[in-house]
């Protein structure tokens, strides 16, 4: 399995790395027998010799089969193209709450998932802007008025 | 004894709370009953929306959600085939052909009253072990809380994933996860990288709506998944109640097995309801007089399968209350809401605040009826809701996912640490990881430390978490469940090995 053998080495290199800042962890109080770096470091050790264990299952797995898949751009790009445009919008959509506040940037960012997502013509145009304006509003109001709950305000605004 | 459930009804019997744990129940069966959406995700994002009530008020909404979701997953599975929730599999082995005979609505009712009765049995039982299992637990030391967590951190590992390894790296991803921020005995931060957010450590919550609601949103998304099948409501849809209610008692022993197969599974840690519906199933098929009827659709498969996942509501709870350690993801958020509304769960709990333990019983009892109610009179709405596409409802989630995460503590970073869980997440799952033992290691991970370095600080002999007796009971127990897995792959590679040479 190629992606038991990407995911092992990523958990390695994980591993090494929290092993290296749990060193860099003050000295223990003196009744404290362990100290903060003693667990990380055990889970560092742990999560290291599961990821060689999970990688060398992977490349032992894939030598025995002798199967090698070609990557098709093509189908994974149709599979996954939702994933990778919701993954950038998401982001994009954190960073405008932080200038915009909540108001602004869901009310742009909702429609702009919808449409992406879905069927671009007048109908799915009309629904996206009406269960926009009904969702954002709606959750403005019960979070700041009924549930006294605070929502992200801008810095900009 | 009984005054106790008398100050519990109290509790639940407000206007407000009935109220609450009403919306939560219709709430579940919404999360339970779409396909891709499942009743953690539901629990995660409701959590946010109890900030401001009181600790009794959050509950019910978490009880009624719990409740809600275990029966609805059962309503597009009987109809359609496909379960809403993983933890009614088991359900549309006969409960869709049932429904393609031309008797969906007795279908659909029979699988409710199955519900109902496998909830109410799990509520019985629920109230009646869980204060005895807390009086036992008030006599455990540092060592013995250490050895369980370390028991139910090591069960839910090796029996949530296909692979054992994968298990206990997730977990140990969790544990790791959980040690930025302050070192819980002596304070200083951990893992900060010179940042001040960093040094107040993950929340619980962005991390836990990142890993169950982020990530599967993200896997709703992906091309294969977005053909909607829209669900076709025949026009007659009647119930017949009375007469369900008798062919459900003619194999009451099957009644009674499953839901308590389900409320047994559920207080187990690492088995939820997703393994006690077919567990139960199987069961009921090796005692059945007719074990080659099964599949075609037939009254008490549909009643094995619905009473043992609702009776795992019951059984989740009995661990999570008296112990302080949750058995499955369902259980780990009931935990959560309890310690955002700032009560440790555990032994203590019981003698602290008995009002709010009764509470939970009484509630989780009526919470079954409202489930009912809802099933049998409301059910068209919820088929309506599944009809609505996906490009309409992810983005809505998610947006409630990034609030939910923002609420906590009013503060930007905790909506990149969901973003982050959740592409972390994704790609766990993607790599084939369990993500329930992740999230125990954050729950379970600081409480386990503190514990282990208590006991050490109180006297610093090593032996005693073996000498110990319940202590080594725990930890032979863990040994057991991690070597588990072995003995069953071995045990199978062997029986597979013949014919395939």
């Amino acid at each position: 399995m190629k992606h038991d053998r990407i995911a092992g080495i990523l958990l390695i290199v994980f591993a090494a790395f929290i092993y290296w800042q749990s060193c860099r962890l003050p000295e223990p109080l003196l009744q404290d027998k362990l100290g903060p770096d003693a667990l990380p470091k055990l889970y560092a050790i742990i999560l290291g010799s599961l990821g060689l264990i999970i990688s060398a299952k992977g490349f032992f797995k894939a030598t025995e089969k002798n199967k090698r898949i070609s990557p098709d751009w093509k189908t994974w790009w149709h599979d996954y193209r939702f994933v990778v445009f919701s993954f950038v919008m998401f982001f994009v959509y954190i960073q405008a709450m932080k200038y915009a506040g909540f108001l602004i940037a869901t009310l742009l960012y909702l429609p702009a998932m919808m449409l992406v997502i879905g069927s671009r013509n007048k109908k799915s145009v009309l629904t996206a802007v009406i269960t926009t304006a009904c969702v954002t509003l709606g959750i403005f109001f019960s979070f700041t008025y009924l549930l006294n709950i605070f929502l992200p305000s801008g810095t900009v605004f | 004894m009984l005054d106790l459930f008398a100050v519990g009804i109290s509790q639940i019997f407000h206007i407000q709370v009935l109220l609450l744990l009403f919306v939560g129940t219709v709430v579940g069966i919404i999360f339970g009953c779409i396909p891709g959406f499942t009743i953690v995700m539901g629990c995660a994002l409701a959590l946010p929306f109890t900030f401001g009530m009181s600790s009794m008020q959050g509950l019910a909404v978490m009880i009624g959600i719990m409740t809600g979701g275990l029966a609805g997953g059962q309503i597009t599975g009987i109809l359609l085939g496909i379960p809403g929730t993983p933890s009614s599999v088991a359900t549309c082995f006969d409960g869709h052909p049932m429904s393609e005979n031309g008797e969906p609505g007795t279908a659909l009712a029979t699988g409710t009253w199955a519900s109902f009765f496998g909830g109410i049995v799990s509520a019985v039982v629920l109230a009646f072990t869980m204060p005895y299992l807390a009086q036992m637990a008030l006599k455990f030391g540092p060592w013995e809380f250490f050895s369980m967590i370390i028991f139910g951190l090591t069960i839910i590992a090796s029996l949530s994933g296909k692979s054992l390894a994968k298990g206990v790296a997730a977990g140990v991803l969790g544990l790791i996860a959980a040690c930025f921020g302050t070192d819980p005995l002596d304070g200083s931060p951990r893992f900060d990288f010179g940042s001040s957010e960093l040094a107040g450590g993950f929340s619980f919550l962005p991390i836990l709506i990142g890993l169950f609601a982020f990530s599967q949103l993200m896997k709703n998304l992906e091309g294969m998944n977005l053909k909607n099948e829209s669900l076709r409501l025949t026009r007659n849809l009647s119930f017949n109640s009375k007469n369900v209610i008798k062919r459900i008692f003619c194999f009451p022993g099957n009644l009674l097995r499953s839901s308590l197969i389900g409320t047994f599974f559920g207080a187990l840690p690492g088995v939820g309801a997703a393994t006690a519906n077919i567990i139960a199933y199987d069961q009921a098929k090796k005692f059945s007089k007719t074990p080659e009827k099964f599949g075609t659709g037939i009254t008490e498969g549909l009643v094995a399968s619905e009473s043992a996942n609702n009776g795992t509501g019951g059984g989740l709870l009995i661990p999570t209350m008296a112990l302080g350690v949750p058995g499955d993801a369902i259980a780990a958020v009931m935990m959560g809401a309890l310690i955002l509304h700032g009560i440790q769960p555990g032994p203590l709990l019981i003698v602290e605040f008995p009002d709010l333990v009764y509470g939970v019983f009484v509630g989780y009892f009526v919470a079954n009826f409202f489930m009912l109610g809802l099933m049998l009179y409301a059910v068209r709405f919820f088929v309506q809701l599944t009809r609505i596409p996906t490009h309409i409802l992810v983005p809505v989630i998610l947006v409630m996912c990034s609030i939910g995460s923002f609420a906590i503590q009013n503060r930007f970073f905790d909506m990149w640490v969901l973003f982050i869980f959740g592409i972390l997440g994704y790609f766990m799952t993607k790599f084939g990881f369990p993500l329930a033992p992740t999230i125990l290691g954050v729950i379970l991970g600081p409480v386990g430390e503190t514990n282990l370095r208590r006991a050490l600080v109180s006297n610093d002999d090593w032996t005693l978490f073996f000498t110990r007796p319940i202590s080594a009971t725990f930890l032979i127990l863990s040994l057991v469940s991690i070597l588990y897995p072995f003995f069953q792959e071995m045990r199978e590679r062997r029986k597979k090995a013949p014919p395939s040479q």
